[in-house]
């Protein structure tokens, strides 16, 4: 049987889990199993017509210790569930939640880990899976015989859509008791309402040549105008202009949006292994040497405050036409 | 207090990586560093320790050159320095270290373990939580501040997606340390000095007892990302520029 731990947010599932799923659907064919879909929370709602289709079994793993998610708890109670059941493989987003779970779990079940895999194979009983090194610049492909839990790079699959699964949703009693959650959340602040960047199809990211945070304001224009969102360089959050969530690169996050528009931004190795998995990339630089206009599919070469207010003026032009 | 810090040993960010001619393997050749994150949990561990006095032990798992990173970690002012060295320590799994290391920690007192939040070159993050596992410890991942009690709790602030969280914890625990962390310091120059004469003890799996095995996990190939980027410079006045822009939006990217 092949796993896939699905994320949640709040009473909605997770893009990453559809992802998850897909990557597991690869597998479960592969190696010519089943595929399973456990949920780990308290009181969890979600819409069944969302993933019944989607797999052969919906756990929900529920336990009142479980309402604000710690890796230990979490990993104590799937642990527990899955310790008497079959599985090859347990596939996970490699988000926040993902990377810190697939460990807790990867240990008490003796099963190998990798994480932040971009491709995934499987046959005659092996794993192939390949990963990027060195912030990308490397591709690594591994074989792999054992049992293995398997974090899923945002974005590198695509989203499972429905198929002929006769899926079933199950609710479960996670066994848990207090020493199993030595961590306790005193406090959560949520940071001003920004989606999460590794979802977004559209990002207009800003670098150093913003000059300030104000000037930020006008990449919001942009994305606003293209259906997008605003992400920055480090140069830019490192200067406080920008929130560290939004933070494109080896130190932020990893991106794969359709377009990605590279304002002001000079393309340093760092910064260019968060956005390879991009499908488009505009740069606007004045200068036509830097390295992100070779990573570039079209570079506007001049000064960025010219550059896109003349951008968002032929945008608006173009959706009234 | 007594506190380890894992660390580990990667090619500098900025260099250029190459595949040796055997194709498995990467060209040796290029600048080594501390990895990046190691550093604020090496400056973290140090100023714990300036709070409470105690002991900051060092922890190296690898196949060679691991000196380096190990002395730097002196000179920033750490007291001891453990090398677990070994030809089989040269794959990149993270699990496998884990397990190493969780064997050389069984033998030494602690109260806090931190390590970097992932190792730059594997981007795994992996290696943390899964020693708290072994040790059956608290793991709490990806900290931008760490306050220490005496009476061994800890309170951390940690990312979470889309914002931040505050979490206690009783000692022993292990933590990973993310930017913002602190500003790691660089090594002074009496810590040079110190550092020269320090001693690293050198450990193999060996004479620990185990004998990693990363059998079912073996590297075939490694490759070159493919990139099919056009890198077409568009030059002139901003507005012509602009419309060429979204003749490339409409017909390539199709979102206009
Ligand atoms: C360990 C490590 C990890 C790192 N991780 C990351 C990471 O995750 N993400 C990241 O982004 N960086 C990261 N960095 C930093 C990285 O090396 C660069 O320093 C950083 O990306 C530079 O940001 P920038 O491109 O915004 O600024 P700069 O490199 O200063 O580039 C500014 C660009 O703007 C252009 N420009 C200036 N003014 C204008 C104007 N008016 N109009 C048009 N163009 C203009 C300039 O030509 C230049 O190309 C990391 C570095 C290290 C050592
Ligand atoms: N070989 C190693 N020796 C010592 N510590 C390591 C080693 N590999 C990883 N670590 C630690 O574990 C962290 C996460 O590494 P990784 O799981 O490889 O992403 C690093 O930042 C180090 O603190």
């Amino acid at each position: 049987m092949i796993w896939v731990l699905g994320e949640l947010r709040g009473s909605s599932i997770a893009p990453s889990t559809f992802e998850a799923l897909y990557a597991g659907r690869i597998l479960s064919k592969g190696l010519k199993t089943g595929l399973n879909l456990v949920f780990v929370g308290h009181d969890i709602k979600i819409q069944p017509e969302a993933i019944l289709k989607k797999a052969d079994k919906i756990y929900l793993l529920e336990h009142e210790l479980l309402n604000v998610y710690t890796s230990s708890a979490c990993g104590a109670a799937v642990e527990r569930f899955l310790a008497d059941k079959d599985a090859a493989a347990i596939i996970t987003p490699a988000s926040l939640f993902g990377r810190d779970a697939a460990p807790a779990l990867a240990v008490p079940l003796d099963m190998a880990c990798i994480a932040n895999v971009s491709s995934l194979d499987a046959r005659d009983g092996i794993i192939l899976v390949k990963r990027p090194l060195y912030g990308g610049k490397i591709i690594e492909t591994l074989s792999l015989k054992g049992r293995a839990v398997i974090s899923v790079m945002p974005r590198a699959f695509k989203a499972a859509e429905d198929m002929d699964y006769d899926g079933e949703i199950i609710s479960v009693d996670a066994s848990l008791g207090e020493t199993d959650c030595p961590v306790s959340v005193k406090e959560t602040v949520k940071e001003g309402g920004a989606r999460d960047i590794t979802e977004a199809d559209i990002l207009v990211s800003g670098g150093r040549g913003m000059e300030n945070a104000e000037n930020f304001s006008l990449l919001k224009e942009l994305a606003d105008a293209l259906g997008g969102q605003v992400a920055a360089s480090r140069a830019a959050v490192d200067a406080g202009w920008a929130p560290p969530s939004i933070q494109v690169g080896q130190t932020g996050r990893t991106v794969a949006p359709k377009l990605y528009v590279a304002c002001a931004i000079s393309g340093a190795p760092q910064h260019l292994a968060g956005i390879r998995g991009a499908k488009y990339v505009i740069a606007i630089n004045k200068d036509p040497d830097a390295p992100i206009c070779k990573e570039a599919d079209l570079c506007m070469t001049g000064n960025v405050f010219e550059i896109i207010p003349a951008l968002i003026k032929e945008i608006k032009a173009a959706a009234l036409r | 207090m007594d506190i380890i810090v894992c660390i580990k040993r990667i090619p500098d960010t900025a260099a250029k990586v190459e595949i040796d001619a055997g194709g498995l393997e990467i060209k040796k050749d290029v600048p080594w560093v501390m990895n990046p994150y190691d550093e604020f949990a090496v400056e973290e561990a140090l100023r714990i320790k300036e709070k409470f006095g105690g002991k900051v032990t060092l922890l190296h798992a690898g196949a060679e050159g691991g000196e380096e990173v190990l002395k730097k970690g002196l000179a920033m002012g750490a007291d001891e320095a453990v090398y677990i060295k070994d030809r089989s320590l040269a794959a990149l799994d993270s699990m496998a270290f884990a397990k190493v290391l969780s064997a050389v920690i069984k033998t030494k007192p602690f109260d806090v373990i931190l390590c970097g939040r992932m190792g730059m070159d594997t981007a795994s993050g992996l290696l943390g939580g899964a020693l708290a596992a072994l040790l059956k410890i608290p793991c709490v991942p990806a900290i931008k501040k760490l306050t220490i009690f005496p009476q061994k709790t800890a309170l951390a602030a940690r990312e979470i997606e889309g914002g931040m969280e505050t979490v206690q914890c009783p000692l022993p625990a292990l933590f990973t340390a993310h930017k913002g962390l602190n500003e790691p310091r660089y090594p002074s120059l009496s810590g040079i000095m110190r550092s020269k004469k320090q001693e690293i003890k050198y450990i193999t799996p060996a004479s620990l007892g185990i004998m990693p095995d990363v059998a079912d996990l073996k590297r075939t190939a490694l490759s070159y990302p493919t990139s099919s980027r056009k890198s077409a410079i568009l030059k002139g006045d901003a507005s012509a520029q602009a419309k060429e822009a979204i003749k490339f939006l409409r017909d390539e990217v199709k979102i206009i």
